[in-house]
């Protein structure tokens, strides 16, 4: 593999191949003494911060001689203490549900309402603890990313409204109301209204949109209005622009072998970024015994800001918000003009348009430095080739909330253009798959209901499950609209920005408390049921909008009159849900009755009307292309120099900052730029050193008369034009977690045209001075400079797929003696394989780590030291120069070593060696010396070094996995290959007398990985995947040299580019020489 | 930085007295844990909010330990039963007793009775009692002979080294040794499995 970057100042400098941060590419860097002292300890503190931490929690004022002392006095009486048993009691139940055992969990399927996906609800006591995907769900098959493995935690969110409350809009005081009370003053204010606006998130159900449709059909003025601030209105809109149906399509990635994405983070945060990254991973996996065959899919990424998608692309340009669309245009440019492609070159009304995005014009435009505009010139002119090559088999996607800029519709509709002329239309795209016409829940919406506002033409808003009075900014006069409403209620779980204009705050349930159905393909119904009763004195929106429309006698057709006849005990949303569905049982034409019917599709979670009716749908008609629409596209102009323009994303982990108040997703750290806790302007660094701006500098952001004070993240990899920020934080109404997160930016959205943009704006950005420590992890496990990922090019696959992850024969630890015994391993042998290159770092796997294994959360400051407790983490790393590095995600676990240098060193035996391959922790024996840590060269341990379960307030502590022993202060902690499941599968198969084999076992993180990109199992079955992975020729161990034997093995990531492998490989190969 | 800055209000003298302590509290600490080395609460028999008397139910009138204790072949825990299940029967048996009138409020208000518990390992020890009724282990071999308790008390010590011991095949019953034998092919090895994540999680 890599050499180790050569220090000696009298030889040329050479930078590391891989590496964390741009400063490594100085020489300066590695001879600065205090860096090489730093990345050669394995902990980053000193004990007196620790100290001082310490005083700060729970010991104010205490010297730490005399802290010790009282510690050693408690612990004598703790002993004193233990002789005498604490009396606990047990609490049968009075009458035992019959399906619950205690001990053993229950499993629910159910369906997520924000994404539509399909979950499994693990439910111990009656009690949901995790949830996984469904892996009847044709669009997720069992997958989820973070967010959703960690709603779960919402459930228990101490800030969760609670009850029902009555706001004063003058002076903002609340009081707590009765039910009772509330509904009659709103069913009151109801019969009287005839204009009354309902304001929703999208709604993936048909049986909540029925219903809301027949609940504003009760009133004269009466509208449902949707509005979701990450939403695909311009999609949508384009869509009906080019095609003439207004649908937001599906796409398969699976199928495409060349990808383009303009901007859109398909694999993190686009439309359906679960279904799309396990759809795109399927081109992505590689067999070395076919190596010479070998087919990879290629992704070429435009993009503002850096992503997941952008990082796991082949190729991938910086690129200003709004640049994407020139890409577009020049992209046709080479088909049309240069090539001749399609009937469309003969087409002037198109061709007029096109030829003055010439593909240099626009390059040169785009990039001042000549290296990158040549090289994206070249990339362009090959993707014209290629793609030409390859009709129908290749997908051109773009947008997102980063490239949302006012030419946003154009982009949509030159890249339905390009798809329509590639023949993807109809093959990697599908329009007819769409359950909804019009799903966007986008801005046009809002933007009319604001108006409406204003005018004074709204008399009761009922808002639920959105919250545009922090997603919308200042720039739309949402709470000036607000003000013109006589009456509001609101419906949400936090007494939020939005709530805090209302008249009544009703607290709602919790999407696990509540029923439901999602539909987010023509074809599949899925169902939604509650699997706890609800925690607090909370209610659906589905409810409380029967109840008023039974209390306020309201002439409500259809349905909802039929069942909102029935009196208040009556579970009437249920009754409402089943009735809806006796239709899906008639669409179905299933041959049972209807209970039979009802109860399996419960069982289930899902229909699949395709399935059930024997459908088989493989190509789609595609739509026809209306050229008349191409001419919203504008003609060629450069954009004047404006400095620098921001963009604004959602990160993967918080999205629009709805979960802003989970500390799962709060800790998180951000797969790119590895920060946690908090958003910051990215920048790219010779912006940086231009403006004199250093990481962690506060800057002031300014544009339009708002500005945003934020810490800088350099980040490599940007356009030297951009500056970029997330959205999501900086709520102050969310709750304890949130309230300290971060800095709101959502106020930089403004309105151009009648359109909501986001990004594009130009903005100034001034030092204030002030620093403020991004907690960031990504330098908490540099190494001394030993290579541990390796990345070759699928040309040098092809030659030998084992390239360069051999270790040299005379450092092969087989050639040399060894004092340990040999472990032998009758039974099992558990043991990982990782794929590097269909990793795309989405993170899903470290929350669900995190909510199986307990895994505590530790805050801002101490991840700030390095002392947060994830088990699995993604070790990010550039390669290349620093304004287009290459980046590899290397999930980063405990390697379970079988000569494992922590077992060696632990002075009470608290980290041991199992018959099956484990390295186990003992905590009950483990008494903290941390020299398991130190010496662990992959810097897996983690260290309690406070009592973090404390910090689950309330009953949050319901959340936490039964099955695994809650750590407290002092002791080390790290990944057990879930050795509860290893537990449980073994015990499922015994009495059968089987062996576990694949099917029976998945650790958390392989379950939910979107890409499969984690393969567990047992090495000593010949038969089981890891045992085929191992010995693929592209495995490869980290830090073979140690002799350490790990039993996780990766696979080499393999990028499908010409050469490129970074200019410091020819120097590489000939040397070929691992260093240590 | 150094260790001590910040924290120079430490006067000179006090050094000493403290470390003597703290020397005196730990050797105090070891030798609690020398008297009595191993923690263990064998023998202990709490009262209980109704007499429930074993040796009436499973010994007199032969009930079978799993008509209440009915998870113990499905699940981790034996579990103690639902009042359901204390109802089939006393729903028409003894109701002159007063303890039965008790125990019949109890249930008629839905508030469960609040057994102490007696039975009771760390909760860092996932003991599956499925798993052992599974191979053939009987509820006496650590519980005793509960069809003659009165009120019913920790027989067994329930501490690690005598889970180790019946695991190493020392204190193995008979019946359980020469069943698994027989399925391990293998007479001298361990009955049961001794690697620490066998029981902790």
């Amino acid at each position: 593999m890599d050499k180790q970057p050569s220090t000696n100042t009298e030889t040329t400098f050479i930078p590391p191949r891989h590496w964390i941060g741009p400063e490594e590419l100085e020489a300066s860097y590695w001879s600065n003494p205090e860096i090489q002292e730093r990345r050669s300890q394995e902990f980053h503190d000193k004990p007196i911060e620790t100290l001082e931490m310490i005083e700060k929690l729970d010991t104010k004022g205490i010297a730490r001689r005399d802290f010790l002392t009282i510690m050693g006095a408690s612990m004598a009486m703790a002993s004193l203490s233990c002789a005498r048993r604490p009396v606990h009691k047990i609490i049968p139940y009075v009458v035992k549900p019959e399906e619950i055992i205690p001990g053993v969990p229950n499993w629910y399927a159910s369906t997520d309402p924000d994404t539509g996906l399909g979950l499994l609800v693990k439910n111990r006591e009656g009690r949901p603890i995790k949830m996984e995907g469904n892996p009847d769900h044709p669009v997720n098959s069992g997958k989820l990313h973070a967010r959703t493995q960690a709603a779960v935690l919402d459930l228990y969110d101490v800030d969760r409204l609670k009850e029902p409350l009555a706001g004063n809009r003058q002076d903002g005081s609340r009081k707590a109301v009765a039910w009772s009370e509330a509904d009659a003053a709103i069913a009151g204010k109801l019969q009287k209204a005839s204009k009354v606006r309902v304001l929703t998130g999208a709604v993936h159900g048909e049986s909540t949109r029925r219903l809301l449709k027949e609940f504003t059909g009760s009133f004269r003025a009466g509208e449902h209005v949707e509005y979701e601030p990450l939403n695909w209105e311009d999609i949508v809109e384009a869509s009906e622009e080019a095609y003439g149906t207004a649908v937001l399509p599906t796409y398969d990635f699976s199928k495409a072998e060349l990808i383009v994405s303009l901007g859109a983070d398909f694999l993190g945060t686009w439309t359906s970024p679960v279904e799309h990254a396990a759809q795109w991973a399927k081109n992505r996996k590689l067999d070395s015994k076919k190596a010479s065959s070998a087919k990879l899919s290629k992704l070429v990424t435009f993009e503002p800001n850096f992503t997941i998608t952008g990082a796991s692309s082949d190729e991938r340009f910086p690129v200003r918000p709004g640049d994407e669309l020139k890409i577009a245009m020049a992209i046709a440019y080479e088909l049309l003009m240069v090539r001749k492609f399609s009937s469309y070159a003969g087409n002037s009304q198109i061709t007029s348009i096109v030829q003055g995005y010439k593909t240099e014009t626009v390059a040169q435009e785009i990039w001042k430095d000549p290296a990158i505009s040549s090289a994206a010139t070249a990339a362009i002119k090959q993707l014209g080739k290629e793609l030409a090559e390859k009709r129908g088999k290749s997908l051109v996607v773009a947008g997102g909330l980063a490239s949302r800029t006012a030419n946003a519709l154009s982009l949509q509709i030159a890249t339905n253009f390009l798809n329509t002329i590639l023949d993807n239309e109809g093959n990697t795209v599908d329009g007819t798959l769409a359950p909804v016409i019009r799903p966007s829940a986008g801005f046009a919406g809002m933007a009319k209901l604001i108006k409406d506002m204003k005018a004074g033409e709204v008399e009761v808003l009922i808002v639920h499950h959105t919250n545009p009075g922090y997603t919308l900014g200042k720039a739309v006069g949402f709470e000036e609209a607000l003000s013109k409403v006589p009456f509001i209620v609101v419906l949400s779980d936090k007494d939020d920005e939005t709530a805090w204009h209302a008249d009544y705050i009703l607290a709602d349930h919790h999407f696990l408390e509540n029923w439901g159905d999602g539909r987010i393909r023509k074809n599949v119904y899925s169902l939604q049921q509650p699997v706890i009763a609800p925690l607090h004195s909370t209610r659906s929106l589905q409810d409380s909008l029967l109840t008023w429309i039974r209390a306020a006698k309201l002439p409500a057709s259809g349905l909802a009159a039929t069942i909102a006849k029935a009196p208040d005990t009556s579970n009437k949303w249920y009754d409402y849900l089943k009735a809806t569905w006796h239709e899906v049982h008639r669409e179905v034409g299933s041959a049972t009755n209807f209970d039979l019917f009802w109860e399996g599709a419960l069982r289930e979670g899902v229909v699949n009307l395709a399935r059930a009716k024997g459908l088989t749908h493989s190509k789609a008609s595609p739509r026809s292309f209306r050229a008349a629409c191409f001419s919203k596209v504008p003609a060629y102009k450069a954009d004047a120099d404006s400095g620098l323009t921001l963009a604004l994303y959602p990160k993967i982990s918080m999205g629009d900052g709805r979960s802003a108040n989970n500390p799962w997703l709060q800790e998180m750290p951000d797969p790119v730029s590895t920060a946690t806790w908090d958003n910051y302007l990215n920048m790219g660094p010779a912006t940086a050193k231009k403006m004199g701006i250093g990481q962690d500098d506060v800057v002031t952001v300014s544009a339009d008369g708002v500005s945003v004070e934020l810490p800088v993240n350099i980040q490599p990899g940007l356009h030297a034009g951009v500056v970029s920020a997330a959205i999501g934080y900086g709520r102050k109404k969310a709750g304890n977690v949130a309230k300290e997160a971060g800095w709101d930016v959502f106020p930089f959205l403004k309105v151009v045209n009648g359109r909501l943009v986001s990004s594009g704006t130009p903005v100034k950005v001034t030092k204030t001075g002030k620093f403020f420590k991004i907690a960031t992890t990504q330098w908490h496990n540099a190494t001394e400079g030993r290579p541990v990922v390796n990345d070759i090019t699928l040309a040098t696959f092809k030659k030998n797929p084992a390239a360069h992850n051999e270790t040299e024969p005379e450092l092969r630890m087989e050639t040399v003696p060894t004092i340990w015994t040999k472990h032998e391993y009758k039974g099992y042998r558990w043991g990982m394989s990782i794929d590097l290159n269909s990793c795309t770092g989405c993170g899903a796997c470290v929350v669900a780590c995190q909510a199986e294994n307990n895994v505590p959360v530790v805050g801002r400051k101490n991840v700030r030291v390095s002392r947060e407790m994830h088990w699995i983490r993604i070790d990010r790393y550039y390669s290349g120069n620093s304004e287009r590095p290459d980046v590899v995600f290397q999930p980063m676990l405990c390697q379970h070593c079988e000569n494992a240098p922590c077992e060696t060193v632990c002075p009470v035996l608290a980290t041991v060696h199992s018959p099956e391959g484990l390295n186990e922790q003992v905590y009950n024996r483990c008494v903290g010396t941390r020299y398991c840590q130190n010496n662990c060269p992959y810097k897996v341990r983690r260290f309690n070094f406070f009592d973090h379960w404390k910090a689950f307030a309330g009953n949050m502590n319901l959340a936490w996995n039964p099955d695994v022993t809650v750590r407290t202060r002092g002791i080390m902690e790290k990944c057990s290959f879930c050795v509860q499941r290893i537990r449980d599968a073994k015990e499922r198969v015994k009495d059968a007398g089987d062996r576990v084999k694949d099917s029976d076992i998945k650790t958390a993180c392989q379950q939910t990985c979107p890409t499969d990109a984690i393969v567990f199992g047992d090495i000593n079955n010949p038969e089981s995947r890891v045992s085929h992975l191992r010995e693929d020729e592209r495995t490869y161990r980290v830090l073979e040299v140690l002799n350490v034997k790990p039993s996780v093995s990766y696979l080499t990531k393999v990028r499908n580019k010409e050469g490129g492998e970074g200019e410091h490989l020819a120097q590489k190969e000939t040397s070929g020489h691992v260093t240590r | 930085m150094s260790i001590t800055s910040g924290h120079s209000n430490q006067g000179p003298g006090k050094g000493p007295i403290i470390a003597l302590s703290v020397l005196l509290l730990t050797a105090l600490a070891l030798g609690v844990v020398y008297v009595f080395p191993t923690v263990s609460n064998q023998g202990y028999a709490p009262d209980q909010p109704i007499p429930f008397s074993h040796k009436l139910h499973a010994g007199a009138n032969k009930i079978d330990c799993k008509y209440c204790h009915a998870a113990v072949e499905t699940s981790r825990h034996a579990t103690i039963p639902s009042m359901n299940v204390c109802m089939n029967c006393h729903s028409v048996v003894k109701l002159d007793s007063p303890h039965i009138q008790n125990l019949r409020k109890h249930f008629q208000e839905g508030k469960p009775v609040e057994w102490v518990r007696v039975h009771e390992l760390p909760d860092y020890v996932y003991f599956p009692h499925n798993r052992h009724v599974a191979k053939g282990l009987a509820c006496e071999s650590c519980h005793g002979e509960v069809k003659s308790m009165d009120k019913i008390s920790q027989f067994a010590k329930l501490n690690m080294g005598w889970c180790l011991k019946c695991h190493e095949g020392v204190t193995t019953p008979k019946a359980v040794l020469a069943r698994v034998r027989i399925e391990q092919k293998n007479p001298h090895g361990p009955i049961g499995p001794l690697h620490c994540t066998a029981c902790h999680n």
